[in-house]
Formats: structure tokens, sequence, C-alpha cells
């Protein structure tokens, strides 16, 4: 007999499996070399005429990771919008400088993300060769 | 001969917002080759088209400055292998009452077809192109003949324009190439 506990350690672990399974591609990426107001591409889109659709409650921005071909300075904005850009809103910003290398991950706290928006994200300072981001987030159904 | 780049002529950035891109203030942006379909869409050119015609942005193809129409029609293609962008000085046949780009552009516009011809090897030996979809002889506006070397590189290709029977060849342009080491050093365009 299984306690209650553990019953519902099971429940949370099946729920994320699932959670998680279920995620839409949260790749962005954007090709050449990119300056300054640039948004990455989701699914080929640029992230500001159709982001990546969120549909969970209570939902946060857990992680934000940058990849690129080259070392430089720049920062990247998260957006969420209504599509087309509609109430398009800063929520997070990461930065990244010449130092970090190629690649960094930003753990991130306290930034929500209401349901239904659509995620963005867009070089807002800075130049960048082929970048790619990916974003951790979670919510609940 | 082989770039988008937009130019922005005023001291504001300029917002793309179809393309997600800003093109900054009294500066420029080259456009990346995967994205010249992105923004040769109807929703990006029809941003654009008002800055290229209030001379806010200027289309470059990387040799020089284009006009507000070859601008947006050079835009407007949106396959990568098809914006050679052919130069309006050259002298032309009498028989073709328009000039090469013209001509070009015709061919590249999205309700035109093609049909590759294959060889045994699996390279192409030819591409016709015709306008509509419907691939019939009376259709025929081009055709592209293809010659490879031992590497398999390619020698020469021979566009042949056709006049409305799609059989008459009105006008011949071959471009040779030269390869050392599988690398491009050298075209040359002869029309005839």
């Amino acid at each position: 007999m299984l306690d209650c506990e553990t019953l519902a350690f099971i429940e949370e672990t099946i729920f994320q499996v699932f959670v998680n399974s279920s995620k839409p591609n949260q790749w962005f990426t954007k090709t050449g070399n990119v300056i300054s107001g640039a948004y990455l591409n989701n699914g080929g889109i640029p992230s500001n005429v159709v982001g990546l659709p969120f549909g969970l409650n209570n939902g946060q921005l857990i992680k934000v990771w940058i990849g690129k071909e080259d070392a430089s300075d720049l920062n990247v904005g998260v957006y969420t919008h209504d599509g087309d850009e509609v109430n398009l809103t800063l929520i997070h910003t990461v930065s990244m400088l010449i130092a970090d290398g190629r690649t960094k991950s930003f753990d991130v706290s306290g930034v929500s993300i209401a349901k239904d928006k659509q995620i963005a994200l867009r070089l807002t300072s800075g130049t960048g060769k082929n970048i790619k981001a990916f974003i951790i987030t979670s919510g609940t159904e | 001969m082989d770039y988008k780049i937009l130019k922005n002529t005023t001291v504001l950035d300029i917002v793309l917002k179809a393309v997600g891109v800003t093109v900054p203030a009294s500066s420029q942006l080259t456009i990346d080759k995967t994205e010249y379909g992105l923004i040769a869409t109807d929703d990006s050119i029809l941003e654009i088209t008002s800055f290229i015609n209030s001379g806010d942005i200027v289309v470059n193809n990387g040799t020089k400055d284009l006009n507000a129409v070859d601008g947006l029609n050079f835009l407007r293609i949106p396959d990568h292998a098809k914006n050679a962008l052919f130069d309006n000085s050259v002298s032309l046949n009498t028989a073709i009452d328009v000039n090469m780009q013209d001509y070009i552009n015709t061919i590249s516009t999205p309700d035109v077809s093609t049909k590759p011809t294959y060889l045994p090897n699996g390279e192409i030996d030819y591409i016709e192109y015709f306008k509509g979809p419907t691939q019939t002889t009376i259709n025929r506006k081009t055709k592209v003949i293809i010659a490879y070397d031992g590497n398999l590189d390619p020698l020469t290709e021979t566009w042949e324009l056709y006049d409305n029977d799609g059989v008459t060849i009105l006008k011949t342009v071959v471009i040779t190439y030269t390869f050392v080491s599988s690398d491009l050093t050298k075209s040359e365009r002869l029309t005839t």
C-alpha cells in the first residue's frame, strides 16, 4: 500500500511527463548576421508575428538558453503578445558578453507568463551570428 | 550581385514587422538568404512598398542601388537560384519587347511552373519554365540546359527564351562557369 506522499509524487511525475511531452517547439532561431531589433523565428515565422503559443495556467519562465556561432555582446528580450505584436510586452531580458563565449544558460525566477499569450524573442541590442535560443516554461493545465 | 540589402536613408530606425527586423537609421541591413522567401511574401512586400516608394528604403543587390520598381521586383523573387539580376543596359534583341530583367521576372512569378528533366546520374539535364500550371509547349517560356564537367560542376547554363509559340527561340543566353577544384572562379554571359 503506497502512502499518500508517494502517490502524490507519482501523480506529479506523471503530470510533469505529460506536460513536458506535450510542449510545443520552444526553439527560437535567426540565421545569418543578426543585428539589434531582429525578432527570432519560431517555426519559421518571426515570433513577433506569431510567437510560441502558451496555454498553461500559472505560467512561469524558468530558463533561457542562448547559443550562437560567434562570441559577441548582446541582449535578448523575452516578450509576450496576443499575435501580430498586439499588446507586445517585454517580460524579461538576458545578457551575454563576449567573455561568455557562444553558449550561456540563464535561470529565471519570478517571471510570469499569462495563459493564451504568444512568446517572442528579440535581439534588443548587440549583434550575433546564427542565433538559437531555447526556453523552458512551467505551468498547470 | 547576390545580396538583398536594405538601405535606410532616414535618421530613424525602420521596423519591418512582417520580417521581424529593424533596418537601422542611416545604415543598412543584409537580408539572410534563408529569409528571401519570408521577405517575398505578400505581407512583407505590402509593408515595405511604401518605404521603397518614398525612398526611405533603397534596395541594393550587392553591386548597385535599384530603383523602386526594380527593388520591389528583386525582393519579390524568393528563390535564391533566380536572384541573378540582369543589367538593363544590355543591348536588347528587338524580337523581345521587354528587357532581360523583365523577362526574368515573368518567369519568377509564383504562377509559373517548372519542369526539371534529369540525367541518369541524377543531375538536372534541363529545366523548363511554363506560364501557369499547364505544362504544354504553347505555355513554355524558357528552357535552361545545364552541362556539367567531370566533377559534376555546371560548365554552362544555356537559357533559351521562347516566343509565344513556346518553340521559336527569341534569344539565347549562355552562362559559362569556370571552376578550380570545384570552386567557382569565373562566370561569363553571352547573349545571342
